[in-house]
């Protein structure tokens, strides 16, 4: 730690800044933007340059902690995961030679085509949604809309019945929160077995699909290995079909609930500018993934000794990128990079689905999705305004940043409080 | 020799590609340009990138992270 600050009392998850690292972050990023933190042995990289040198770099860079647990599972919980979870490196956390062919596999099947094959599905599927709520007086956003719709997407492009999107969400949540969170020991004991029961699915649904192909992406990746059985083969499957049966919606339904809640706070300006000209809301989707990205920290291994923002860092040190302050870092946005506007020229610029060899396989889907909410919701329900004086809570997890509800009223507060769905406030 | 006069506001638009597309010289794990989906003629060395993002001249040794792969990629 020679040269490099130290955090004692820097909490990933303390309440405070779990409810808004941003503030956190940027203190940090002003007077010591790489230091060391002892209560979870990782560095914390926080500007954006320094963090794009990181990516860009495989020579120096290993991807290998990338989905592992921030802090260690309990001794009880690790023994339900060896009862069968056999997790390998995949996407997220393979380095070369591995990573080449996995991400080619799955570049493979999920194609520009097969994506464009997807929208009107899609578009149906989050409009039925909206249908559903949009007279109501007061909705949670998260739990009628942006919950359901990216697992809808995910779980039908790998085939997945929908019949049973209600379990895998939650047993996603589970699993991001064993990895991410700090539960107590019951609590990891009970969601090491959410997290084996959803890979022991997984192995089932991939042996079925192995007897018997359909038209998803897990049946392409069958007929691929069948083609080259040197660079894919059946336990790789399910390792590529559980990384993506989480990645594939979580991170989306914290943007689209983190999203929504940024345009309609501070008077609507935002929302009503995309209600006004739908041409803003690609850049809008940009802008989202860069102000409120769902993914605040992103991990890394030194492989050699290096040098970060002038602080020297041994090999095999691990380093948290912290995406959430990069992607507020003045240097890179300007002086309003902390301001949320949807006309921003330069938040494509955001890391948010990270940069060059690993960039997120899942960013063309996550982006459709997050184009269709807002098209939808932009359109269907243009009054929608937040339920005043309710409490913003995210979910307790330090990696990932995603609300735990979002009261809105489709129809506007007023419609809402003669609806007698609040207390008459006017 | 005259001082050669840079147009700043290309110079910028090019740096930019470079950024939003991590555009590299070089191949990554054998993947460039020439084998992408959006490289416009994979018998020429170089040839147009029809990536929204791009919308540029690249060359066929090059790779940036927007890669796809064509479907006729052996």
């Amino acid at each position: 730690m020679s040269g490099c600050p130290v955090a004692h009392d820097f909490d990933l998850l303390d309440p405070v800044v779990v409810a808004d690292p941003f503030t956190v972050l940027g203190e940090w990023r002003s007077k010591t933007p790489v230091f060391y933190v002892p209560s979870v042995d990782h560095y914390v990289v926080t500007r954006y340059a320094d963090i794009e040198q990181i990516l860009l770099d495989r020579d120096s860079w290993s991807a290998a902690n990338a989905s592992s647990p921030l802090t260690p599972v309990c001794p009880a919980a690790q023994e339900v995961l060896s009862r069968g979870f056999a997790r390998v490196p995949t996407l997220n956390n393979a380095d070369p030679p591995r990573h080449g062919p996995m991400r080619k596999s799955v570049l493979s099947v999920m194609t520009p085509r097969r994506l464009r094959s997807l929208e009107p599905v899609l578009r149906e599927y989050a409009a039925g949604l909206v249908e559903g709520f949009r007279d109501r007086p007061v909705v949670d956003l998260v739990e009628s809309f942006a919950f359901p719709f990216p697992g809808f997407a995910a779980f039908s492009l790998l085939g997945f019945p929908a019949s049973d999107t209600d379990m895998l969400k939650d047993w996603s949540r589970n699993r991001v929160l064993l990895t991410y969170g700090r539960l107590p020991e019951d609590e990891q004991v009970a969601t090491a077995n959410d997290v084996l029961a959803m890979w022991q699915y997984v192995e089932a649904f991939v042996a079925d699909r192995w007897a018997s192909p359909r038209d998803d992406l897990t049946s392409d990746l069958v007929r691929l290995s069948r083609e080259k059985p040197d660079q894919l083969n059946q336990f790789d499957i399910v390792n590529i079909v559980y990384s993506m049966a989480l990645a594939g919606h979580e991170t989306t339904t914290n943007t689209i609930g983190s999203g929504v809640f940024a345009l309609l706070a501070h008077g609507r300006s935002q929302w009503q500018r995309l209600v006004e000209d739908p041409s803003l809301i690609p850049n809008a989707v940009e802008e989202i993934l860069r102000f409120e990205g769902p993914v605040l920290y992103h991990r890394r291994i030194a492989k050699v000794d290096t040098v970060v923002g002038g602080v020297p860092i041994p090999a095999g040190a691990k380093v948290m990128m912290a995406f959430g302050s990069a992607d507020r870092d003045p240097e890179e946005f300007g002086d309003d990079a902390d301001s949320f506007r949807v006309d921003r020229r330069d938040a494509e610029l955001h890391l948010a689905f990270g940069k060059g060899p690993h960039l997120c396989l899942g960013a063309p889907l996550g982006r459709l999705e997050t184009r269709l909410a807002l098209e939808l919701l932009t359109s269907m329900v243009p009054d929608m305004e937040l339920v005043p004086g309710q409490s913003i809570t995210y979910v307790p997890n330090a990696l990932f940043r995603g609300l735990t509800a979002l009261l809105v009223a489709p129809r506007g507060v007023r419609h809402a409080e003669e609806a007698g769905a609040l207390p008459q406030a006017r | 020799m005259t001082e050669p006069v840079v147009d700043d506001a290309r110079f910028a638009e090019a740096q930019r590609l470079v950024k939003v597309a991590a555009l590299r010289g070089s191949p990554l794990d054998g993947d460039r340009c020439r084998t992408c989906l959006y490289y416009l003629d994979p018998s020429e060395d170089l040839s147009f990138c029809w990536h929204e993002k791009l919308q540029s001249l690249v060359g066929g040794d090059w790779w940036c992270h927007f890669w796809e792969m064509r479907e006729d990629d052996p």
